[in-house]
This record gives structure tokens, sequence and C-alpha cells, in this order.
């Protein structure tokens, strides 16, 4: 995995140097371009990545399942209001089949719930967000924090805010004009408690649910012989 | 109901939509947008998108409110104080650019109604696959898990009932993870069914050919080409004449004139005609279609 890692670090130089161009560039309100442009670069390489391996149609096919089990799990937990375990699912699968997996899961989970619940300006945020919060997973699969119960709820609680926080900016950059920090912040407030009960409802699934599914996707991981598996 | 949109090749359904999308957002004025709207409805009426239509519009509405409604309170540009509200002056200005904006939204949300009912999954196959063929061939499988994972979901849900394990009864907790257990069964019983199959179709050699076809193969037609050219050109008018402030309405730091300009009508009309597309293929259609008869 050293090879993503390179990847996110120039990623990321290559969006500082995007924000200062741009703040040179355009006086007027930038951020909505800017934005795209953000996610276009990141999200672009990771997908070429995955298009240029060479993947057996199994590994496709464990990649479909579990963006299908995350994509439908939004329908049966319908009647719980702000509760999905979307990002559990992805956070997990990330977690034993890597960051690239991770963030394919998530992006296509948003993708294809959003084929069936109707697609929008939002898919495209949405596919960022989830794909990050699995490709971060992924990333970090390796440090003792996320293996513990303990340091994987706490991510999946951050999560659950960094997500809502993200969410947001789509509606707040496209449709409402340019404010200042101390608005900026009240914007947010108003969105606490759904970011709260997302944060929660992730907390619940990965302490209670995470070694098991963790366990299941190993189980299979080593049965077919699929992905990074020596 | 099928339009002759629906009958176009998918990449021209797919330039129409971008077209229009980039025209909504840089045509900022409020007859340029609504009439976008009511033609943008009058398309998805065309289709028979009758009852989503309906469905939908209140929610849009709502959206469209909330930001009428936050614009002016977060941003206290603009010249033309109307009142205070919390020792925060509310301008005019920021009220007109909320509605703005809110017009955009809308129309951008019932463009979308419409992409939904002419891109259905075998045209955004077709269009995906053309660049990512991996990618879409992921994409594909997953689309088809859903249905079939709800049935399975509905079936364990069944059985699951009888056994008096239920996710409709108890506290949050107890229902949220008898859920996830439920999850956790169907993630078994597909994954197992699933693999088998994908090491079966390897067995049977998938995938040695490199170039996967479409389900149904879509040709451009000398006809569609110039419907390409056609559409790019509008567009690029469009985007040029709103670089130089035609057919946008000055909001800060005052707010100027609704009215027209007879260069801003000129404009108008490219932009009529652009959003107006299906509606002009289908009469098209209906005229050559009684001249036939």
């Amino acid at each position: 995995m050293e090879s993503s890692r390179t990847v996110l670090v120039t990623s990321a130089f290559v969006v500082l140097g995007l924000l200062f161009i741009s703040v040179l560039l355009f006086d007027d309100k930038p951020y909505m371009i800017v934005c795209t442009a953000i996610m276009g670069l990141t999200i672009i390489p990771l997908f070429a990545r995955f298009e240029l391996k060479n993947i057996q149609s199994k590994e496709i096919v464990l990649l479909a399942v579990l963006a299908a089990i995350a994509a439908i799990s939004r329908v049966p937990f319908a009647p719980l209001p702000s509760v999905q375990p979307t990002t559990f699912v992805i956070i997990v699968s990330a977690i034993v089949l890597g960051p690239e997996a991770g963030f394919i899961i998530g992006a296509s989970a948003a993708i294809v719930s959003n084929i069936f619940l109707g697609q929008g300006p939002w898919t495209p945020w949405q596919m960022y967000a989830w794909g990050m919060s699995g490709m971060i997973a992924g990333l970090l699969r390796h440090t003792s924090f996320m293996k513990s119960r303990f340091g994987l709820s706490t991510y999946g609680f951050i999560i659950g805010f960094l997500f809502g926080w993200f969410m947001n900016l789509w509606f707040i950059l496209g449709f409402l004009g340019d404010f200042t920090w101390k608005t900026f912040v009240s914007a947010y407030v108003a969105s606490f408690y759904f970011d709260l009960a997302h944060a929660l409802s992730n907390v619940f699934f990965l302490y209670l649910f995470s070694s098991s599914w963790i366990h299941i996707l190993n189980r299979f991981k080593r049965k077919y012989a699929i992905l990074d598996v020596a | 109901m099928e339009t002759s949109l629906h009958h176009h090749h998918p990449f021209i359904n797919l330039l129409y939509y971008g077209c229009v999308g980039v025209l909504l957002m840089v045509f900022l004025h409020p007859i340029f947008l609504l009439t976008a709207i009511l033609l943008l409805a009058m398309v998805n009426l065309l289709h028979g998108n009758k009852e989503k239509l309906k469905k939908s519009f209140p929610y849009f509405i709502f959206m469209g409110l909330m930001v009428i409604v936050l614009n002016p309170i977060f941003v206290r540009k603009g010249a033309t104080i109307l009142f205070y509200f919390r020792n925060n002056p509310v301008t005019l200005e920021a009220i007109v650019y909320g509605m703005v904006m809110a017009f955009m939204l809308i129309s951008i949300l019932v463009l979308f109604l419409s992409f939904n009912h002419v891109i259905n999954s075998r045209k955004f196959m077709f269009l995906f696959s053309k660049v990512w063929p991996q990618l879409a061939l992921l994409l594909m499988l997953t689309i088809r898990f859903v249905p079939l994972f709800i049935r399975r979901w509905r079936e364990l849900y069944e059985v699951q009932k009888v056994r008096n394990h239920s996710i409709s009864q108890g506290s949050i907790r107890m229902r949220a993870s008898a859920g996830m257990l439920y999850m956790q069964k169907l993630l078994t019983w597909s994954l197992e069914e699933a693999l088998q199959s994908a090491e079966s179709m390897k067995a049977r050699g998938f995938g040695l050919s490199k170039k996967r076809t479409a389900y149904q193969a879509f040709q451009m037609t000398r006809r569609d080409w110039g419907m390409v050219v056609l559409l790019g050109v509008l567009t690029v008018i469009g985007i040029v004449g709103a670089k130089q402030k035609h057919g946008v309405l000055p909001i800060y730091p005052q707010l100027g004139s609704f009215s027209f300009s007879s260069t801003d009508w000129l404009y108008y009309g490219v932009f009529f005609l652009l959003v107006s597309f299906p509606l002009i293929l289908e009469g098209g259609e209906q005229i050559r279609w009684h001249l036939s008869k």
C-alpha cells in the first residue's frame, strides 16, 4: 500500500497549490469551483487506478456485493430516523480489503443507492464523502488505534461528523451567497443533531458488530483468495 | 412514456442535460430560470412523469424556500436595507439573490427528474462503459444486486418474524441490533452465492476477450452529430453571452433593472431554444407523423 500513500501525499500538495492559485486568480467566490476541482482531482486518479489494475471477476463481484449491501442498508433502517449502517459497511469493508476497495465501495454505494432514490447535485458529494471515509479507514487499518474496538468506534464518531459537515457544503456553497466565519459556524450548529445521530449510530454499529463483520469478511477473503492475500 | 428524446443516442441525452445544466448555472436571472422551470416541467409532463413531478414538487419548493430565507440571514451585502433582524441588516439584494439561487436549485432538481426518466440504467451503463469498462461492470453488478438483496431481505424478515426476532418492536437499540443481524445473514448468504457464481464464471472463461459489449447497441447517425453541433453551438453562445453579463441580473452591490435589452432578448431566445430541445424534437416528430398520413 506504499503507492497509495504517495498518491495521497501528492494529491494533498496539489490541493494546497490549487487553493493558493484560486486565491490569486479569483476574487469573487471561487469556493464551488475549487471544491469541484479538488474532488475531481482526488476521485479521478483513484478510479483510473482501479480501471488500470488487472482485477479478477470474483474480486469485482465481491466489491459489488459489499457496495450493494452498503447501498440497500439504507432501506431497512428507514423507520429509525438518521440511523443508517452504510458508513459502517464501508468502514468495515475497507478495514478488511484496504483503502482502494474502501473507496470504490463507498463511491459506488453512493451512485447506486441514488439510482434508486434519485440522482441529484448531491451525488458526487456523497460519492466523495463515502469514498473517502472508506479510503481513510483502509489507510489506517494497520495502526493499533484502528485495531482496538475503542479506536474504531472513535473513528466512526469522527467520520459521522465529517460526513455531515462535508454534505452541508454542497448546499451552502452552491446555493447560498458568501458569508463570514461566524455565520458559517452557526449554519453548522443547525445541523448538529443530525450529524450527532449519524456519529452515534456509527459508534453503535462499530462497537457491537465490527468484530463479527470483520471476521466474516476475512473468512471470505481467505476462502476465495481475494485481493491482497499472500 | 417514451418521447422522441428517449429514442435518441444516449450521448445526445447526456449532452442535452449537461448543456442545460451549464446554462442554468450561468444565466442567473429570475426570468430565465422561471422559464426554464416551466419548460422543464413541460418536458417532464411530456415524458408522462406527472406523478413524480407532483410528488416531488412540494419538496423542491421547500428547499427553494430554505435558500430564500437563509440567504438574507447569512449575507449582509447589498445597498438597500429593508429591516433589521436581530440587529443584522436584511437587504433587498440578498433576498433577490436568494430567490435567483432558489430558482436555480429548483430548475436543476426538475432537470434531474427528467434525467432519471430518460437515462435509464441501460443507457447509463452504455455511456459509462465507454470510459471505464471495469467500473461499469462493477456498477452493473451492484445495480442488479440491489433488487435481489431487497427480495432476500424480505424473505429473511418473514422467516425471522415467525421466530419472534422482529425489528418492528422493542427499543431502538434492540431493533437496530436485530436489523444488523439480518444484514449479517444477508451478507454471508449473498457473498457465498455470488463468489461461487464468480468462480464458475471464471472456470467457463468469462472475461477472456477483453472487449465487452453493451446489451443494447446505440449508433450515432449523421443527424445525431448535427444535434451535437447544434447543442454545442447554442451552449457556447450562451456561455459567452453570460460572461459579458447578458441575461444576468445585476444584484450586488445594488439591484439592477429586471428589464431586457435587445441583446438580452437574443440570449433569451438561445436559452429558450436549448431548454425546449426535447419539446421541439417531439413537435417535429408529431408534424412529420401527421404529414406522412
